[in-house]
């Protein structure tokens, strides 16, 4: 199981800076995000993030997201709570 | 770029906006209008409230936020357009526009109480012409609401998103007691699709910020799609894959959720339709238990104001609030009603006239240099006649610069028009051609008085009352025609109106008694149409505010002979009026007779010239003392000794050695002037005397000749008049 740590600004730079860390860690297997240092997260990392979940699923991986509040907060308005959050891999 | 250089700018984009919202309106007081017209009305009106908030133009931003609210109804279909609807819209028009000049100093801040009450009122439908006294609450909560609601925006604009989220709630109950006056069926919903494309995340903008302001508008999310996402390996995380629906309350101002996407323009799809939602999933909390991204501080005024023409400055990557793109909803609206113009660019009017001096200048120095090359005995040099072409195309190509379209001038008269029906309770439709007609700069800014003189006079003296026009079988509503065109060299501009035409008899009547003609003398019917031009005539039983001082039409012929031009009169009577201003292309180059008197040369201008002769003796006949009279084709004319004018000496006396040229003027008739000799005929540049001297009486400015020599421009009026005074005082004496 790895673990990868979300930063406390997830805006465009930092989920272009994550992708690659991303891909590997999904195709390594078990993958953890600890979210729970962000404050503020923006489009370019949440859809980053349902992609990476979306393709673990497919290759029968897991990757499980600790959110923040701030994090959650931002999931729920959007609509994407259940896609990053629920199921073992939505 | 200083704050004043960036309100320059709000203002200037205010002209455009007013000049848009401007044709909408009349479009929609023409029945010729469909959804883009109000839509771009309201667009326009709109961006000048944005930038007023900014500047913290208060008085200016209240009322365009009224306006705007009524624009809202009217763009949804919810208000019809009436007459007296459009009439309101005019009328709110013109103290918008007050306000704006208010807002740059111009002008006082105009009274908007009423005008703010009738425009509530006619969103619940209320439309009266004089403003109701019972404003009631709709007006009243109207107000204070404009304003809290727009504070709430400021602070957003500002980056201050804090301060916005601690009062949310007071923000939401406010916008739906503002937009209660909006007729709206329970349950119903704005339905708002926001898809987020490639450039919206580029330059830190980002498209949640955008989304949390819908939720704290009320709004929440019934549906996002996730289908264009790409696999991990393939998803590039600048490009937008989402789009969401949100569901908002129809009680929400449409405007206020617009104007959330005021900066993204084109890189957010956007759609706002009615609609009634499927069930909640989970809704959203009104307020965020949890403070939302805070944008790093940035002056938002470089933001807001920079809207168009400007790319965004290095500074707003940082305000993810608001994309300084390229705003396509200001400039949409435009580009959707008049045709496509050509590109242009604004610039400094200081380095314009600047550069049209030195091509002056620089035609002068070509001329001396042939005149030198030429006395030199160096003649049919090629590289001369290059130079000579291309000076012409310098010139020519700077005075198309300085060129502007005469609809500057008559964009001015449909407000004018508006204020004299509502004085004189008369109606009157325009009808304009030919605003494209070009004239030069210099005379386009003193056009603006006699124009402005004699369309108040048709108005006033020429178009009839309703019921006047209707009792002698003309349509209630009196036209006025106002149209220019270029007409051999000149710009002839005329003002037609289908009023009553020139009552002459009533004309003749006031010239006698006024002792300007004798009782019994014959006039023809252009004579008498003439004598309204005299000072100090004026045939209106009443002096109204508006003319009738009796000094108004002697100064407009005045105005236009100092702009080199004419004026004349057609009239019918019973069927109307049409004054003709025929005036040069332009104020700094013209055309003239170089002649030499004596030990002087000067110059005539060929705008007066009739002819030129050397007179037989038996043409010259002597009247009086001192005067002679010129023989031509049957007509007397005084011969006029231009040495004595100007005090030249040792120039021909007698007419046979001399030449005459023969002159028109405008209040003496026509004249000869004597003359040594003619030189040449040729375009000069006009150099004022005013400006470098003063004004010298009898001279109309200098030029400068080929050879390098000043050479005085004769004012041929007051040369005419001067002697016509002089001779008849001596006969008198």
């Amino acid at each position: 199981m790895m673990t990868l740590n979300l930063p406390s600004r997830c805006d465009r730079a930092a989920a272009e800076a994550l992708k690659p860390e991303l891909t590997d860690g999904v195709a390594a297997g078990h993958l953890v995000l600890d979210g729970t240092a962000v404050a503020q997260i923006g489009q370019a990392m949440l859809q980053l993030l349902v992609a990476a979940r979306r393709t673990a699923s497919a290759q029968g991986r897991r990757l499980d997201i600790t959110p923040s509040e701030a994090m959650r907060g931002t999931a729920r308005m959007t609509g994407l709570e259940p896609l990053l959050f629920e199921g073992p891999a939505a | 770029m200083t704050n004043e250089e960036i309100q320059q700018i709000f203002f200037l984009e205010c002209e455009e906006a007013l000049g848009a919202a401007e044709s909408g309106l009349a479009a929609c007081r023409d029945g010729m209008h469909d959804a883009d017209t109000v839509n771009a009305v309201f667009r326009a009106v709109h961006s000048i409230k944005g930038g007023a908030g900014a500047f913290g133009f208060d008085a200016l931003q209240a009322f365009t936020h009224a306006f705007e609210t009524l624009l809202s109804d009217v763009r949804d279909g919810t208000l019809p357009i009436t007459g007296p609807l459009v009439d309101l819209m005019l009328r709110a028009f013109d103290v918008l526009t007050d306000h704006v000049t208010a807002a740059r100093g111009e002008g006082a801040t105009p009274e908007d109480a009423a005008v703010i009450a009738a425009l509530a009122d006619a969103q619940t439908g209320q439309i009266a012409v004089p403003p109701s006294t019972d404003a009631a609450a709709p007006a009243a909560t109207a107000q204070p609401d404009a304003g809290d609601s727009l504070d709430f925006d400021l602070d957003a604009m500002l980056g201050d998103i804090e301060a916005a989220i601690a009062e949310p709630t007071e923000a939401e109950a406010e916008d739906s007691a503002d937009a209660a006056d909006a007729p709206v069926n329970a349950g119903e919903q704005w339905i708002v699709t926001v898809q987020p494309r490639s450039g919206a995340l580029a330059n830190g903008s980002e498209p949640v910020l955008l989304l949390r302001e819908l939720t704290l508008l009320g709004g929440r999310c019934i549906a996002v799609d996730v289908d264009s996402l790409p696999d991990l390996d393939t998803i590039d995380p600048g490009e937008g894959y989402l789009t969401w629906r949100f569901a908002i309350d129809a009680t929400v101002d449409r405007a206020a959720i617009e104007e959330i996407f005021d900066f993204v323009g084109d890189d957010c799809g956007l759609t706002i339709d009615r609609g009634t939602p499927p069930p909640a999933r989970e809704p959203a909390p009104a307020a965020e238990t949890v403070p939302p991204p805070k944008p790093v501080a940035t002056p938002a005024p470089d933001a807001v104001a920079v809207k168009t023409a400007e790319p965004a400055p290095a500074a707003s990557p940082q305000s993810p609030v608001s994309t300084v793109k390229e705003a396509p909803a200001a400039k949409a609206a435009p580009a959707s009603a008049p045709p496509a113009m050509g590109q242009s660019i604004r610039i400094d009017l200081f380095k314009l006239d600047k550069l049209i001096d030195t091509v002056g200048e620089l035609v002068i120095a070509q001329a001396m240099m042939a005149q030198r090359l030429s006395g030199a005995g160096l003649t049919g040099i090629e590289e001369l006649t290059m130079l000579d072409s291309l000076t012409r195309d310098i010139q020519e190509s700077a005075m198309a610069i300085r060129a502007q379209p005469i609809g500057s001038v008559f964009s001015r008269v449909p407000r004018m028009l508006r204020e004299l029906e509502s004085t004189t309770g008369k109606r009157v439709r325009l009808e304009v051609a030919g605003e494209a007609t070009e004239l030069d700069k210099t005379v386009i800014e003193r056009l603006g008085e006699p124009l402005t003189h004699l369309i108040r006079n048709a108005v006033d003296h020429g178009i009839e009352t309703p019921d006047e026009r209707v009792a002698a079988g003309k349509p209630a509503e009196g036209v006025l025609r106002l149209s220019a065109e270029h007409r051999s060299g000149r710009i002839v501009i005329s003002i037609a109106d289908d009023g009553k035409g020139i009552d002459r008899e009533r004309v003749r009547a006031k010239a006698v008694e006024r002792g300007l003609i004798a009782t019994d003398a014959s006039l023809s019917d252009e004579d008498i149409d003439n004598l309204i031009f005299a000072p100090g005539f004026s045939t209106a039983a009443s002096v109204s505010n508006i003319s009738g001082r009796g000094v108004g039409m002697d100064v407009v012929r005045q105005n236009v002979k100092e702009l080199g031009g004419r004026i004349s009169i057609e009239s019918t009577p019973g069927q109307g009026s049409i004054f003709s201003l025929a005036l040069p292309l332009t104020l700094a180059i013209s055309d003239g007779m170089i002649v030499t008197v004596g030990d002087q040369t000067l110059v005539v201008p060929l705008a007066n010239v009739v002819e030129s002769l050397r007179p037989e003796a038996d043409d010259v006949q002597g009247l009086g003392v001192g005067r002679q009279m010129l023989n031509v084709r049957g007509q007397f004319l005084p011969i006029v000794p231009v040495e004595g004018a100007i005090g030249a000496r040792d120039a021909i006396q007698q007419a046979t050695e001399g030449v005459l040229v023969i002159v028109d003027t405008e209040a003496n008739g026509q004249a000869a002037l004597l003359v040594d000799s003619i030189l040449d005929q040729r375009q000069f540049v006009i150099k004022s005397l005013d400006a470098n001297f003063r004004a010298v009486p009898g001279v109309a400015g200098a030029t400068i000749l080929g050879d390098g020599r000043v050479a005085l421009i004769l004012d041929v009026d007051a040369i005419v008049s001067q002697a016509v005074v002089t001779a008849g005082l001596r006969e008198a004496a």
